[in-house]
Parts: structure tokens; C-alpha cells; sequence
């Protein structure tokens, strides 16, 4: 079983559709729902983790492709805007999920996706913003206008 | 076994001196013993990289015609200090972008990393209007190329040590310039870089002095004067390491010369802005003494921690308890009997990275030492 981060633009043509539960019954796996949103253009964007074994991840994202969606699957960088990051370690001393960790033999920062709830703790602890919000990655990331 | 700063800098002349890291330091000491350390090593290189809000940039953007002296001055919409001479002007970092009344979260700290990175920034001015200097208002666009002068002046930076702050009183999140802080001091945020900060590597200031030359910002910088707030007679461990707060540094140095990646504008949420600059320090290993204090362990270094929900704000001048870097950078340390998750401030690796850059310009012959000129103590 693994945890796959992706991200959802639903056009406005495929918003009414019920295509999660369809994944969900059609492919058997988890789906968590972190963030939804129908943008004012009528279009919809979501942001979720699939739980499933890899073969079921192949096919739901195949599935989501062929229903006319379009699939982004967000890097680390999506939250974490390693570039900017300066490895003080304020977001892992606030992390309360573990997704954020402070290596005690490098004193780098870690971040690892699919162990973050979104509770954006860590945006209000970095200093440097290098950690972005969800609703902006949301807002602005891979979405053609 | 002794030496002098003349032979150290004949030996980095000569291409054939002996530096490490003060973290090298430590383990070397710790391994071989002082005086075999001492007998080794000729310079430890420290480090350090964190917000140091006590800093900021003397600009002189060259004069108009016609003439104006700026009464009002803003550097991309940031109010700097115009109360000086024509066309000089100090940003300070903590300076926040005037934003109708909500505060902003670009200032000071931001226009410099600006400046620093090569970008443009914009002047908005106004001046009284004068015989001498008839103009009332200027505008301009500017990159670090185009300004007459930009150094940067920073009144305090490199504070020997600091507090470890927490929230044992306020029932919520309190927003401090050390970070947020949780209810039920479910956080503790500290900000040194510990055994590899400058002046708990030369705690009594033997050696770092007026005129010291340092490295700024990822430039050549100086060591002007003793910094603000600058106490050197706080109670001390045995090893001579301060309990608190104690030795600050005033620095300067030619922007010009410095990098983005040692200067940095940062945004406190819930507090304002500030500046991150990284400083190297070089320290000559004159003596067993100095191979003592520059073997200085996490572990020796002790701190404060202070509750920041009230008695930090009431100046009640009360701590809640004492910890030690070691235990800080472990990821938790007890507080009154609870166990408590450590936040650091300054970036560890940061402060590795300019202690290991400041060894190979030493090693390299391109960074020599100097004799300081006068003490940091009267």
C-alpha cells in the first residue's frame, strides 16, 4: 500500500459528475479529501491522497485522465519550497504529524508529503516563506487559464 | 606552546596554515585533549546565521538635479531614516512596508536581500526645499549598482547567547519574535548557533575586538564597536561561557561584496519583519587558553528559558529554569518537569556552511586576520 498525493482540475463540463465515488467503487481504493474547491469559473479543483497498492494508483489515475480531468501530481515542493529554505528547523519543532523532520546528522530539514494534514502550523513558523499554503498552490499551480 | 598573529598570517601567506571548524574543534579537543589541539591548530572558523533585527543598510543614492535633501524617504515603500546628510539614508530591518495601516509583510530586511540579489528597488522622496537644495520630491529606480554607497550597519548582531522562549501563561498561541508559541509550553524556541557561534568560541573576547575583520553576509565585514546592549559582566559558568544573553557585536561592510544566501528578509507572522545575516569569525589559536575556549561544547553552554507570555513582556527578569545546547538541539528539553519540543531559530547549517566557507578563504590566503585595535571590554 502506498500514499499518492495528486491534484485535481476538474473542467466545468466534468464538475457535476460523481467521479470520486466512481474511483472509489470502480478501483477499490482509499481517497482522502484534503482540499476542494469550485473556483468561480466553474471550475473545480481538489486536492486528496489516494491509499492503494500501486497497480490500483496506475489505474484510478487512469481512470480520473480518461473521465477528462487533469491529474497533477504535486513534488514536495508544492509546500515546501526547498529553495527557500534556510534548514533552521522551525517548521519540524511545530510539525505535529511528523511530516516535517529535523535530521540530527545533517541539520537539514526533511519533508515527506503524505504524512502532512494540512494544518499549516509550519507556515506561520517559517520565517523565510518557503512554505506555501495549499489554497495557494491551489490558486495557482499547473492550471491553465 | 604560543603564537602570535604574525605568525599566524606569515602561515596563511605561506599557504601551509592550519584551520578548522569549531565544531572540528570540538571533537579534536575532546579526542586529543587541549593541549595537543592547541599544538595542532593555528585558526577555528565559527558561524552563525538567524535574524539579527539590530541591523540594517546606509544607502547614499547620489544627488538629483536639481539638488534635494530627503526630510521623507521610502525604498520600495519602506520608510527609511532620512535625518542625516542630502542623499544618505538608513533602512533599517525591522522597517515595515506602509500599507495603510495593516501591517506589511515585506520591510527593511526584504529591500536589502533585494538589493543584494541584483533586483531594482524604487525611492519615493520628499525634501523641504532649501536654496542650496531646491528640490521637494524625487523618484528613482536603483540597483546596488546604481547607488553611490550601500553598507551595511548593523548595530547589534551576534548575540554571545540567548534565551530559549516559551508560553507557560497565555491560554492561546502567543506571536513573538521568537516564532509562535503554543499553550502549556508545548514549544520552545532558542536561537544560537551554540559551539559554533562566534563569541561563545571567545567568551572573555581575547581575540574578537574593534577592528576585527569578519565575514559578513557572505562579504568582508568589521567589527566597529561593541554592539548595543553589549554586557559583558553576567554571571558565567566556570568555563567562562555567559548564562545569558552578555557580548553583542557592532558590524559593517560593503553590500556590494555580500550574497542572497547570507542575507535574507524574513517575515514573522504576527510580529513584523527582521533581516537573517550569516557572520563568520576567525579566532586565533594563541594559546592553550584559546584552544580551551574554542573546544566549547553544546553541552557546556547553558541557557536561559524565559516565559515570554509574561515575564519576558513584564521584564519581571524571572526564568522558568536553565537548559543547555545539547539538549536543545536534541529536539525536546524539560521544563519544570514537562517535556517540551524545541524550535530552533538560527539555522545550524547555515552557521556550518560559513564556518567551513571561512576556512577555505583562509586556507586560500584570501582572508587574513586582524590585530583588534581596542577591547571589547573597558
Amino acid at each position: 500500500m502506498i500514499n499518492k498525493s495528486i491534484m485535481l482540475r476538474f473542467p466545468r463540463e466534468c464538475v457535476g459528475k460523481p467521479v470520486i465515488s466512481n474511483l472509489v467503487r470502480m478501483h477499490g481504493i482509499e481517497v482522502n479529501i484534503l482540499r476542494a474547491r469550485i473556483h468561480p469559473t466553474e471550475e473545480g479543483r481538489m486536492l486528496a491522497q489516494l491509499k492503494g497498492s500501486d497497480n490500483q494508483i496506475a489505474a484510478s489515475i487512469e481512470y480520473l485522465s480518461s473521465s477528462g480531468i487533469e491529474v497533477h501530481l504535486p513534488e514536495n515542493s508544492f509546500i515546501w519550497q526547498e529553495k527557500k529554505c534556510v534548514h533552521c528547523g522551525a517548521c519540524a519543532g511545530i510539525c505535529p504529524s511528523g511530516a516535517f523532520t529535523f535530521s540530527s546528522a545533517t541539520f537539514e530539514v526533511e519533508f515527506c508529503i503524505s504524512k502532512c494534514i494540512l494544518c499549516e502550523l509550519c507556515i506561520e513558523a517559517c520565517y523565510y516563506n518557503a512554505i506555501q499554503s495549499v489554497e495557494d498552490y491551489i490558486e495557482t499551480s499547473g492550471v491553465k487559464r | 606552546m604560543k603564537r602570535t598573529w604574525e605568525e599566524i598570517n606569515d602561515k596563511i601567506d605561506r599557504g601551509n596554515i592550519v584551520v578548522i571548524t569549531a565544531e572540528e574543534m570540538t571533537e579534536l579537543s575532546e579526542r586529543e585533549g587541549v593541549k595537543e589541539a592547541c599544538r595542532q591548530v593555528d585558526v577555528v572558523t565559527t558561524g552563525t546565521f538567524s535574524p539579527m533585527c539590530s541591523s540594517g543598510l546606509l544607502i547614499n543614492t547620489g544627488h538629483h538635479a536639481p539638488r534635494i535633501n530627503y526630510k521623507r524617504a521610502w525604498l520600495n515603500g519602506v520608510p527609511a531614516y532620512a535625518g542625516i546628510a542630502a542623499v544618505d539614508l538608513y533602512l533599517g530591518a525591522t522597517a515595515q512596508r506602509e500599507n495603510g495601516g495593516t501591517p506589511s509583510a515585506y520591510g527593511g530586511g526584504h529591500v536589502i536581500e533585494d538589493l543584494v540579489s541584483g533586483r531594482q528597488i524604487q525611492l519615493q522622496a520628499e525634501g523641504h526645499g532649501t536654496d542650496c537644495y531646491p528640490g521637494r520630491s524625487a523618484e528613482g529606480s536603483y540597483t546596488i549598482d546604481d547607488l553611490e554607497n550601500a553598507i551595511l550597519l548593523n548595530p547589534r548582531n551576534c548575540y554571545q547567547n540567548y534565551n530559549v522562549a516559551v508560553n507557560a501563561s497565555s491560554p492561546g498561541t502567543i506571536h513573538t519574535y521568537m516564532g509562535p508559541l503554543l499553550p502549556d509550553m508545548r514549544n520552545a524556541a532558542y536561537s544560537s548557533a551554540g559551539q559554533l557561534s562566534p563569541l561563545l568560541n571567545d567568551p572573555e573576547y581575547r581575540t574578537i575586538g574593534i577592528g576585527s575583520r569578519v565575514f559578513l553576509g557572505g562579504g568582508i565585514g568589521y567589527v566597529t564597536f561593541m554592539g548595543t546592549q553589549h554586557n559583558p559582566d553576567t554571571e558565567r559558568t566556570p568555563g567562562g561561557v555567559p548564562n545569558c544573553g552578555a557580548g553583542t557585536l557592532a558590524l559593517c561592510g560593503d553590500l556590494r561584496h555580500m550574497s542572497p544566501e547570507y542575507l535574507r528578509g524574513v517575515c514573522i507572522k504576527g510580529y513584523g519583519v527582521s533581516l537573517a545575516v550569516g557572520v563568520g569569525i576567525a579566532i586565533p589559536i594563541l594559546d592553550e587558553e584559546m584552544a580551551f575556549y574554542t573546544g566549547v561544547s553544546d553541552a557546556d553552554i547553558p541557557a536561559p528559558v524565559i516565559d515570554y507570555s509574561s515575564d519576558y513582556p513584564g521584564m519581571s527578569g524571572d526564568i522558568l529554569g536553565r537548559t543547555n545546547y545539547k539538549e536543545l538541539r536534541s529536539g525536546e528539553i524539560k521544563v519544570m518537569g514537562k517535556q517540551v519540543r524545541t524550535i530552533s531559530l538560527s539555522s545550524y547549517s547555515k552557521a556550518r556552511k560559513i564556518a567551513v566557507e571561512l576556512k577555505n578563504r583562509i586556507r586560500n590566503g584570501s582572508f587574513r586576520l586582524t590585530v583588534p585595535v581596542a577591547p571589547l571590554m573597558e
